[in-house]
């Protein structure tokens, strides 16, 4: 993609917030960025991160159970 | 009774716990707020003010950090903000923006969506990291979430100004700097601003909460008349001072043009601090682990100041923790 029209991008974004009543988007960046740390703070990360462990390990004993029963052919 | 609680498990529970999400909410805040400097420092400054005011009020009496106040401040800004501007929208869809009816429904959500990031964040507390939340945490939560939404709100001003600022003062120095007023039929007019309604509201849910545990059987029962009241309250001070521009009432006069409110705030500001400051007093008189930990650095703090030179940080910074931790203590036992 063209710079030229990257920047064009990022103009209509910025001109689409205005017309929506917000030319703030970098206080919303900002805001997103600091939610986004306050909710890994908060734990989700932890159980998301725990979440995908299980489902890791639950896939991971599956694979296991597949290539059993492959030998046993 | 209160040996019972392991202190080195406290002192954990009242440390940082992520450097990245630290690091995620640092970054997040200064750019929101640098954003608002860059365009209106002014206006920055009026936010700012309440909040470092607030954060120095209950430094000692809080069991969360600065960091939590923070991330709330950006989910003022996301959440608040956001879902305000989509109901805005929404309500345009019926033709009422500019009518009374819009601007009850709007100054409503506001006041509503202002307070969801403050409930959100101590739903997780309360139920993930099994942490108790004092009056403190909950009017530093509210006010950072105020200040969030409204920061926001004023990085799109343009051409405001208003004749005077009203509440407690010291000279120019006021307390509620963003508690702006105009004069309607020469008796002064306003609203105490968004960070401070949001306090408010918190501060009343904090000390009901109190009373919900600590009470005679008629607080426990009605402990929610209080945050209701303080909701009521700042949501129709919001509303008639918002009406005034559309349809030139002055209803808002009947209830003083909203000068009583900051009063209101600081007189649940002094309960809170009588509240909290016997709540710690009676945690540090009976534990002696808490004692040795305060006073430690408290010495090393003052030796320091005494011999001419500046604290050392880490001494500030577990000093501050070590409060933190007795109050953990204090919410948790008493």
């Amino acid at each position: 993609m063209e710079i030229q029209s990257l920047l064009d991008i990022i103009h209509n974004l910025g001109s689409a917030a205005d017309g929506a009543g917000t030319g703030s988007l970098p206080v919303f960046f900002g805001g997103i960025l600091g939610s986004w740390g306050s909710v890994m703070d908060q734990g989700v990360r932890g159980k998301i991160i725990e979440r995908a462990q299980n489902q890791a390990e639950e896939a991971q004993q599956q694979k296991e159970l597949r290539d059993l029963f492959d030998e046993m052919r | 009774m209160t040996h019972a609680v392991n202190y080195g498990r406290i002192m954990y529970m009242a440390q940082t716990r992520t450097q990245t999400a630290t690091s995620l909410i640092l970054i997040g805040a200064l750019m929101a707020m640098g954003y608002v400097v860059f365009k209106s420092p002014s206006w920055f400054w009026v936010d700012a003010w309440f909040v470092i005011e607030v954060v120095v009020i209950t430094l000692v009496t809080r069991t969360l950090s600065i960091r939590f106040g923070l991330g709330v401040f950006a989910q003022g800004i996301v959440i608040s903000g956001l879902i305000t501007i989509l109901i805005y929208h929404l309500v345009g869809l019926f033709g009422i923006h500019g009518e009374v009816s819009g601007e009850v429904i709007m100054a409503t959500v506001e006041e509503v969506m202002k307070f969801v990031p403050v409930l959100l964040t101590v739903w997780l507390l309360k139920n993930r990291s099994k942490l108790p939340v004092s009056i403190s945490d909950w009017l530093m939560l509210s006010v950072m979430a105020g200040a969030g939404f409204s920061m926001l709100e004023k990085s799109f001003w343009e051409s405001v100004s208003y004749p005077f600022t009203y509440g407690p003062h010291i000279g120019g120095l006021y307390f509620f700097p963003d508690a702006l007023g105009i004069y309607v039929s020469g008796e002064p007019f306003g609203y105490i601003g968004h960070a401070a309604a949001t306090g408010l509201i918190g501060l009343a849910m904090g000390i009901g909460v109190y009373m919900k545990s600590h009470g005679n059987s008629i607080m426990r029962t009605f402990w929610w008349v209080l945050p209701l009241v303080a909701f009521a309250w700042v949501t129709l001070e919001h509303i008639l001072s918002n009406a005034y521009y559309i349809s030139g009432t002055d209803a808002l006069l009947l209830f003083g043009g909203g000068q009583l409110t900051p009063w209101v705030f600081v007189l649940a500001m002094i309960g809170m601090c009588v509240i909290e400051g016997r709540m710690l007093r009676a945690v540090i008189r009976e534990r002696s682990d808490v004692r040795e930990g305060i006073v430690r650095h408290w010495t090393a703090i003052t030796n320091s100041a005494m011999n001419g030179s500046l604290p050392k940080r880490d001494d500030i910074r577990m000093l501050l923790k070590h409060f933190r931790a007795a109050n953990i203590i204090a919410w948790r036992t008493m």
